[in-house]
């Protein structure tokens, strides 16, 4: 049974905390409570083994135990957080859901939909009579991919016993990240806390209030918590860990929150949707290199890219071709830099903007711009040009008055020196917004 | 725009180059300055930036022109030879606009 040992562990530490929603904390035994309600509610709704069932929520004892449920009667579950609420519609055709299920703060919703699924990776994972997930790549490199998962395989690599955390909830179900921070949280009897809403100031009082231990989220919202200044103004002393993923983390970031945060360590984590969350160390809190891998993984390095291979990597696209090598490495598309076992993750290969021939990563230019007083946020993307190719362009949120004007000139003679002429932005636009998505991963322009 | 108040905006936009260029490669606001190729002030970088900045300044009056298109490239004479040429140059493209 997949889930026994989960619940093993949730009977054994039944009046541990297990999540933590806003003032409203719900033990493991209340956890596996609801766990039950929800299996015998399976039954009743004659919901079978192998069915496609997406869920529409958001983190809540509830979405948690139905999801425990759902993965116990071995259906396909397709979680849905709000993050994705505009693409809900698409996201169902393409996994072709035969329940939905909505979760809010009224009763439960169940519909039945008039989908029949027939896709190929659902009849493998049916032959192995196993649970399995589908999650939604955020589309920042063109359409969004739908990555079928072995839920079993997923699990598996949690039965190894590890420490017990508190740890913010920062993504949801509906992606990776959120999925191994809720599987590492239940498996090893740690504490799930929810904050009510994803901004500095509502991160900063939970971790407060709940006692968070571990912070794991990425390096625009660390930018974002430090310009707030909500830390100043919650106690975060009994945060010990602050981890960082999806997106490379400016050296001006990085070095600006171990300045802020000293007695915290600081942790870069790795992994796509398609293979998992590897185990990961950095050289150091202050440092970007980083060693990536664990028992399950292997990794290849071929003319500066990472490849990776993964015994709990997904079946594969439902609505892509199959991305892996015949050995079984997928292309991470991410260029790195190595240092015998360590590698620095440089950008992604897609995102490389090539000024006459010479390479910029975007990533590099940010976290200059980053350093300048008044700059909230930057963005660099590429612009097609007669003369060089390509040249660096840049979207900058300022709280300051300076005109487009003014502002160029600080720029340009704040990166002088700092960055190689082709590195420099030459077309700079002020934007009012913040240029991150909901999962607070930064979204570049594309041209 | 007439031909004066084209150069009076190529002026403001070297003038606005100058400022983040070091004392000793300031770029002369004269009409025979000469700015890319032989004996030009600027690097294909510096007037990538230049041509920025006056289509950002031609963007404030709501004209949106491209300076750098195929045809300012293969001209047989460059029109980025120096200040006058690309005055007349951004002449043409408001003219053909």
């Amino acid at each position: 049974m997949t889930v026994q040992f989960l619940l093993d562990k949730m009977a054994e530490l039944k009046d541990q905390e297990a999540v933590a929603v806003g003032s409203n904390v719900i033990t493991y035994g209340q956890l596996l409570t609801k766990y039950h309600d929800w299996l015998e509610w399976i039954k009743t709704e004659k919901i079978q083994q192998g069915e496609v069932v997406s869920i529409k929520s958001d983190y809540s004892a509830d979405s948690i135990s139905l999801f425990l449920a759902l993965t116990h009667n071995r259906n396909i579950i397709v979680p849905l957080s709000n993050d994705s609420k505009a693409h809900f519609d698409t996201f169902c055709d393409i996994a072709q859901n035969q329940y939905d299920i909505i979760l809010g703060d009224g009763p439960v919703s169940l519909i039945r939909t008039n989908n029949q699924p027939d896709h190929e990776l659902y009849k493998v994972l049916h032959e192995r009579n196993q649970p399995g997930l589908v999650l939604f790549s955020s589309g920042s490199t063109g359409k969004s991919k739908a990555i079928f998962h072995d839920l079993s395989q997923l699990l598996n690599k949690f039965t190894v016993p590890r420490k017990m955390m508190r740890t913010l909830a920062f993504l949801q179900f509906d992606h990776i990240g959120g999925v191994n921070t809720l599987l590492y949280t239940l498996a090893n009897g740690g504490t799930a806390v929810v904050p009510a809403k994803r901004t500095p100031e509502s991160v900063c009082e939970a971790i407060d209030t709940h006692q968070v231990e571990v912070l794991p989220t990425s390096p625009t919202f660390i930018n974002l918590l430090l310009l707030s200044g909500a830390a100043d103004d919650a106690d975060l002393s009994s945060l010990k860990l602050i981890t960082y993923g999806t997106e490379t983390m400016p050296d001006s970031t990085l070095a600006a929150i171990t300045a802020r945060f000293p007695e915290t360590k600081l942790l870069q984590t790795y992994g796509l949707s398609e293979v998992g969350i590897l185990r990961s160390k950095s050289r150091d809190s202050k440092s970007l290199w980083v060693k990536v891998g664990g028992a399950e993984f292997e990794t290849k390095i071929i003319e500066g890219r990472l490849w990776i291979k993964s015994e709990s990597a997904m079946l594969g696209y439902l609505n892509a071709p199959s991305p892996f090598d015949e050995e079984g490495f997928l292309d991470t598309g991410d260029q790195v830099e190595q240092d015998g076992e360590w590698i620095k993750i440089l950008g992604r290969q897609s995102e490389i903007i090539n000024v006459g021939g010479e390479k910029v990563y975007p990533a590099e230019v940010e976290s200059v711009v980053l350093e300048m007083s008044g700059v909230e946020d930057a963005a660099v993307y590429s612009l097609p040009h007669a003369i060089t190719g390509m040249i660096v362009a840049i979207e900058i949120k300022l709280d300051t008055d300076e005109t487009l004007a003014e502002f160029k000139v600080r720029l340009r003679q704040h990166c002088t020196g700092r960055l190689q002429a082709y590195k420099i932005p030459r077309k700079i636009t002020l934007i009012d917004n913040y240029t991150h998505n909901a999962r607070f991963k930064r979204m570049r322009k594309r041209s | 725009m007439t031909h004066n108040e084209i150069q009076s905006l190529v002026f403001a936009a070297l003038e606005l180059t100058n400022q983040s260029r070091e004392d000793d490669a300031q770029v002369p606001i004269a009409s025979d300055t000469p700015l890319f190729g032989k004996q030009g002030h600027l690097d294909s970088m510096g007037l990538v930036g230049l041509l920025i900045d006056i289509e950002d300044m031609l963007q404030d009056q709501d004209i949106h022109i491209s300076l750098s298109d195929e045809r300012a490239m293969s001209a047989a004479n460059s029109p980025f030879k120096n200040v006058s040429t690309l005055v007349a140059h951004i002449d043409t493209l408001l003219k053909g606009e």
